[in-house]
């Protein structure tokens, strides 16, 4: 899905970048929406489908609407597992049985990596304990008849079309509009013959590096009780692990090549045709874009997981496009890193805030062969020499920017326009909004897209829109899994139920929905857990991240407890200041961060988190915040744990419910959270807020704030590495209303000098309070 | 009659003997049978003195009994004592030249005790006269019998309707009388009530056993003596599995009773007029569900449950999905597995029927997959966490009876009451704003003498 870049598209970058129509089918169209539930309101399959006799020793439940069961105690789970990964999107993977969904776009990844039409139906049928229904075996003709069929290949610098099917060739062919994209070569003469036929041998599968081969899958060969296992799964498996490379290297491939100039409408025109363009990227025969010197040092060792999930990307000496879930703390840099290396072409790396950035670059020269120098960065305040870089980091906000930039923003960005990229790495996948992501593949060029992610949930359900634009998934690890091995922390999940003192319930139930929030935040009850907390684990020598999205909530919590803390408009030296700090310094081990922090803030040493406000009921933000103590720790290991995620609930308010929805992902990776209903903080902790008066105060304080205070964080500074001057539209005077009550103790330098905010004060002010009063079209420019 | 509470209590053997009269005791005490499986239950240190006293013909003074324990056990032994008095197997009797009473065991009771330990047989009479059967069952096909006539009266508990034909009147009776279903009228089918419910929840030889009670209780009513079906019960109780027994020398009663067992499924007889019958397991666990314990139960154990709140069951009977469904929110059947989930809904669905959260657990964990069982705690500790919350969640209500004051003319009248009455620890609530207080009720008096005695004017 390489995309020339051309600059009368942009108008209509929707258009361009159309998903095909199947994309949004579900196995519930196919003739199962009157499915009958029966008299417990359960889809009923008992009567319809034969259990084979030998089921108990197959491991596998396909309900008619997609949905798998997977037994995890059957012998031939992990092969199973493999499989199924592979072909369908894993739903909830706790303990016994894992459930799976076949969805029109796992299905489309399954058959990018090389899997077909019938050896998908052939396996799940052999793994399956009964017959499979009918409509599983269309929903997976269907879907795969379409996709796949036709790639895409970068080869010498020339775009070509492959197939492996004629008649596909044929029909598409057959379409004007595709047929006038065709380079003809004038003397050919067979000019009847619609399709040039070639056989050409397959190259040979690419080690993804040759050390990384070294450290063999520790699959275990499969234990004595082979008995048990039906005959047809035995000899199934026997092939599965190199399902990959079993092409024949006789197949007969069709081909032709593609104008160059025509190829926005050759993609457009086959997605409307419903055989969307797999693009491939034949590195290895790129000789237009010069290769680069990198290579991994030879003390990377890459995990086995690692490994698995490139050997998906480089399946057949080709690059693919697609998307790699692996958890926070696993090591998906490093996994960005060895793709770059093997490819060995200019790379664009992109992530979601200027210290990821920076981190990225860290994480470039830890691991790999690449000169400092060569990697450039291109963050606001920050601009190295791009035209010598062949590793340019940046931020998306920074790429997508349309507005005016500074000049040498803008001669950066010409020059990232103007280059042919080998591989574009995107960082933190899921946290962009598919029109700015539209904007920055239009922008920048490359061959292959990697996107690599953690949380592959939206709550808009957008998420599957990124499959067609990067790829397909082409990966995603078992948490379980992991932590079972020890490559991430053993997380000890807490939820403690903090009750509402009365005068601050009281004024939770009268006060209007926007203005709760603070309320509940703000509990003397949770203030002193968190308090209670926090000391307890400064005296186990722990490394303590708060996370509070409210930033009145943090400041507060923050200043009254003597800890730093990191929030959007803390400027981008200091952060990195009080990181390094945080990391080091043995006297400095709690910091409180907003919102910033959760995606991409590598913060290896911390163990534990406490959350005392969130987003709603973001189950993707709950889940990356987990991310950030999941780095596994080397000791510290008590009762199996080795790091705490504690979430403070402010019990009786709506918390309650977001906290629920929040946990749906872990809970469905395997987590389980637990409840403490009745903490008990005694008098001797000797806390702060402890005595009725003091509450008093407090709640005095809260009903003194302003609207301001009350929001959270604007959601643009989140990619807070954005172009310098764009900041004063980032609206950062949105928040600066409430300043005037912690301004004193800030110890921003900036803010006591009157060089940040406080100059605008009196102006901001008033312009907040009356913001229902303000022309719509304010409202939109604040935005 | 029932007095079947919201939620069922299920009796042991020695509290439902104890509710008995005394005359009826001493008749059970006759059998040997009877005496044996009243002497299992006795707690062993209890067991320990009836072996030394049996053969001693005088009473002994309680100080002597105890002085053979260590001191710290004294009162366990006690315990045992008072129990054993209770139960009226001993009886205090004055010793001569003592102060102090002396105990002894029942002379009946001694009586069958010694032919107990002298290794008497006291099983039913065998079938030796009548020769070998010819249509005799093997263990498994009387399981397979026991289980297939069990589970019918439990499918028609929850499916009446469908089970009708299945079942006969005197079942319904039993059923509709022990409280476990109601009927609205004598022409209507009976429906399921709570304890119905709670009854579904309990494992195999619970049910059987409170379901026996229930029907012992009411065995006045159709003409049936007590202690003739109790005999029978107890010496079914101490019979072998897979063999046959002969009704020759069974009474009337027996007899009717006989079929009635061979309705609920603990006996098998080919024939209405067959001379022989079989125990079934069900019959010989039968004392056994008298203790209050999640034995492994003969099912192997189906349930998975997740740290998602996931259920997954392996079954194909549609009275288990049943069960299941009184608390879980089926999603999925397959042929031989249903896959649920416990939610907040659900739960509470369960509670309105008056299911409690620890039934529901033991009900998860008597029922756990093998697979689960090797997991300490066997069902997650945040999914049982969980449920008990979700109960929780439905008693945050406390009550206080109390009496309100308001219309007070002025804040100071108010102010004056409100002072005393909370000095007094009287005071419930009280609002200076809307100028109203509740008292407790029993302090209402005072507070209104003190009113009368300081009405400002």
């Amino acid at each position: 899905m390489s995309l020339g870049y051309s600059s009368r598209h942009e108008d209509n970058l929707e258009e361009l970048f159309a998903l095909p129509r199947s994309a949004t089918a579900s196995v519930e169209d196919h003739g199962f929406s009157s499915l009958k539930t029966d008299e417990f309101g359960a889809k009923d399959h008992s009567q319809s489908l034969q259990m084979k006799d030998d089921h108990k020793c197959r491991p596998l439940w396909i309900s008619p609407d997609g949905h798998i069961f997977l037994e995890t105690f059957s012998p031939v789970y992990k092969q199973t597992q493999d499989f199924l990964i592979t072909i369908s999107e894993p739903e909830g993977r706790p303990q016994f049985i894992h459930e799976f969904k076949l969805t029109p776009y796992s299905l489309y990844a399954a058959v990018s990596v090389g899997l077909n039409t019938k050896d998908i139906i052939d396996y799940l049928g052999r793994l399956c304990k009964h017959n499979l229904p009918t409509s599983i075996v269309k929903f997976i003709e269907e879907c795969t008849m379409s996709f796949g069929k036709v790639k895409l290949v970068l080869k010498h610098n020339q775009y070509f079309v492959e197939s492996e099917h004629g008649e596909i060739m044929q029909k598409l062919l057959a379409d004007n509009i595709i047929s006038g994209t065709r380079k003809r070569i004038e003397t050919e003469a067979d000019f009847k013959e619609a399709t040039d036929r070639i056989i050409f041998k397959k190259t040979a599968r690419v080690d993804v590096v040759v050390r990384a081969a070294q450290i063999q899958d520790q699959t275990v060969p499969m234990e004595t009780d082979n008995t048990a296992i039906p005959s047809d799964i035995k000899s199934y498996l026997d092939n599965v692990d190199d399902d990959d490379e079993d092409d024949d290297p006789n197949t007969e491939v069709f081909s032709y090549e593609v104008k160059q100039e025509h190829l926005e409408d050759l993609q457009r025109r086959c997605n409307e045709l419903e055989y969307p363009l797999l693009a491939e990227y034949e590195f290895r025969h790129d000789t237009e874009n010069i290769s680069i010197p990198i290579d991994l040092k030879p003390t990377t060792v890459l995990r086995p997981y690692q490994e698995k999930s490139l050997r998906k990307m480089f399946g057949n000496g080709r690059a693919r496009s697609g998307v790699i879930v692996l958890p926070c703390g696993a090591g998906k840099t490093l996994v960005g890193i060895t793709a770059t290396c093997t490819i060995k072409k200019a790379a664009m790396i992109l992530c979601t805030s200027a210290v990821a950035v920076e981190q990225w670059k860290t994480e470039f020269c830890r691991w790999s062969t690449i000169p400092r120098e060569r990697i450039g960065c291109l963050v606001s305040g920050q601009k190295d020499d791009i035209e010598k870089a062949y590793i340019v980091i940046s931020t998306y906000s920074m790429v997508s920017y349309t507005q005016q930039r500074s000049y040498i923003t803008e001669a950066a960005m010409k020059n990232l326009q103007t280059r042919e990229w080998g591989l574009m790495v995107l960082d933190e996948v899921q946290t962009i909004p598919a029109d700015k992501f539209r904007r920055v593949l239009s922008a920048v060029r490359a061959h292959c897209k990697l996107g690599l992610t953690a949380t592959l949930v939206r709550e808009d359900d957008k998420i599957q829109d990124l499959n067609f634009l990067i790829g397909p998934k082409l990966y995603e690890a078992n948490w379980m899994e992991l932590q079972g091995k020890g490559y991430i922390a053993y997380v000890r999940c807490i939820e403690i139920w903090c009750k509402m003192t009365a005068e601050f319930y009281a004024e939770y139930l009268r006060t209007p929905r926007r203005r709760r929030k603070l309320l509940y935040v703000m509990n003397p009850n949770k203030y002193r857990t968190c308090q209670y907390l926090v000391r307890h684990h400064q005296s186990r020598m722990d490394k303590i991240i708060v996370f509070s999205d409210n930033l009145f909530a943090l400041r507060n919590y923050a200043i009254t407890l003597g800890k730093p803390f990191i929030d959007g408009d803390t400027p981008q030296s200091e952060r990195l200041n009080i990181l390094a700090n945080f990391k080091r310094r043995p006297d400095l081990n709690c910091i409180f961060i907003s919102k910033v922090g959760d995606n991409s803030f590598d913060i290896p040493d911390a163990n534990v988190l406490i959350q005392i406000s969130a987003h709603g009921g973001s189950r993707r933000q709950e889940a990356q915040r987990l991310g950030r103590i999941l780095r596994a720790k080397k000791d510290n290991v008590t009762e199996g744990y080795n790091a705490y995620f504690y979430t403070l609930i402010s019990q009786d308010t709506e918390e309650m419910y977001f906290s629920t929805k929040r946990q749906q992902f872990l809970v469905n990776q395997g987590y389980s959270f637990e409840v403490i209903s009745n903490l008990v903080l005694d008098v001797e902790y000797n806390l702060n807020f402890s005595s009725k008066k003091e509450q008093a105060q407090l709640l005095q304080k809260v009903l003194e704030t302003t609207d301001s205070d009350h929001d959270t964080e604007n959601p643009t500074s989140h990619f807070g590495g954005g172009p310098g001057h764009a900041k004063s539209s980032l609206g950062r005077g949105g928040y600066s209303g409430g300043r005037d009550n912690y301004t004193k103790s800030s110890h921003s330098l900036a803010a006591l000098s009157g060089g940040d905010d406080m100059t605008y004060l009196e102006y901001s002010s008033p312009a907040t309070h009356n913001k229902k009063h303000q022309h719509p079209l304010f409202n939109l420019r604040r935005k | 009659m029932t007095d079947l509470e919201v939620h069922l209590k299920v009796q042991d053997l020695h509290s439902y003997l104890l509710t008995l009269p005394k005359a009826i005791l001493e008749r059970v005490y006759t059998n040997a049978a009877c005496c044996l499986m009243v002497f299992r239950e006795v707690p062993e240190i209890g067991r320990h003195f009836m072996m030394r006293m049996a053969y001693i013909s005088q009473p002994l003074p309680i100080s002597l009994i105890l002085s053979w324990v260590k001191p710290h056990k004294e009162g366990e032994a006690n315990t045992a004592i008072n129990r054993m008095l209770n139960l009226r197997i001993m009886c205090t009797v004055k010793i001569q030249g003592s102060q102090e009473k002396g105990v002894e065991i029942n002379e009946q009771f001694n009586d069958n005790l010694k032919l107990i330990f002298s290794g008497r047989n006291l099983q039913l009479t065998k079938t030796e006269l009548l020769g070998a059967d010819k249509h005799g069952k093997g263990l498994e096909e009387l399981e397979v019998y026991a289980d297939e006539r069990w589970k019918t009266i439990l499918s028609f508990m929850v499916t009446p309707e469908k089970m009708q034909k299945e079942v006969n009147s005197d079942l319904v009776e039993i059923l509709v009388h022990s409280g476990l279903m109601h009927r609205a009228s004598e022409s209507h089918l009976p429906t399921i009530t709570p304890g119905g419910f709670q009854f579904l929840l309990m494992n195999e030889t619970r049910q059987v056993w409170f379901f026996m009670l229930q029907y012992l209780r009411s065995c006045d009513q159709r003409n049936m003596d007590l202690v003739e079906l109790l005999t029978f019960i107890f010496q079914l109780s101490i019979s072998t599995v897979g063999s046959d027994y002969s009704t020759e020398d069974m009474s009337d009663t027996q007899l009717r009773f006989l079929q009635h067992l061979r309705e609920f499924g603990l006996v098998y007889q080919r024939k209405r007029k067959s001379r022989r019958f079989y125990p079934t397991r069900m019959a010989i666990d039968l004392i056994s569900g008298s203790k209050d314990e999640n034995p492994q139960g003969r099912n192997r154990g189906y349930l998975l449950v997740e740290t998602n709140f996931r259920v997954t069951a392996y079954t194909n009977s549609h009275l288990t999905t049943n069960i299941l469904s009184l608390f879980l929110q089926i999603l999925y059947r397959f042929p031989t597995m249903v896959v649920g989930i416990i939610s907040r809904q659900s739960i509470h669905e369960a509670l309105v029927n008056s299911i409690t959260s620890s039934q529901i657990i033991s009900f998860l964990r008597a029922n756990a997959h093998p697979a689960m069982l090797k997991k300490s705690p066997i069902v997650p500790a945040t999914v049982e966490h969980q449920i008990i919350l979700w109960e929780k969640e439905r008693d945050r209500l406390s009550c206080n009876e109390g009496v309100l004051y308001n219309n007070f003319e002025t804040g100071q009248d108010f102010e004056i009451l409100k002072d005393f009455a909370e000095k007094n620890g009287l005071l419930i609530w009280a609002s200076s704003t809307s100028k109203t207080m509740v008292v407790t009720k029993d302090g209402h008096d005072e507070v209104r003498r003190y009113w009368k005695r300081n009405k400002p004017h």
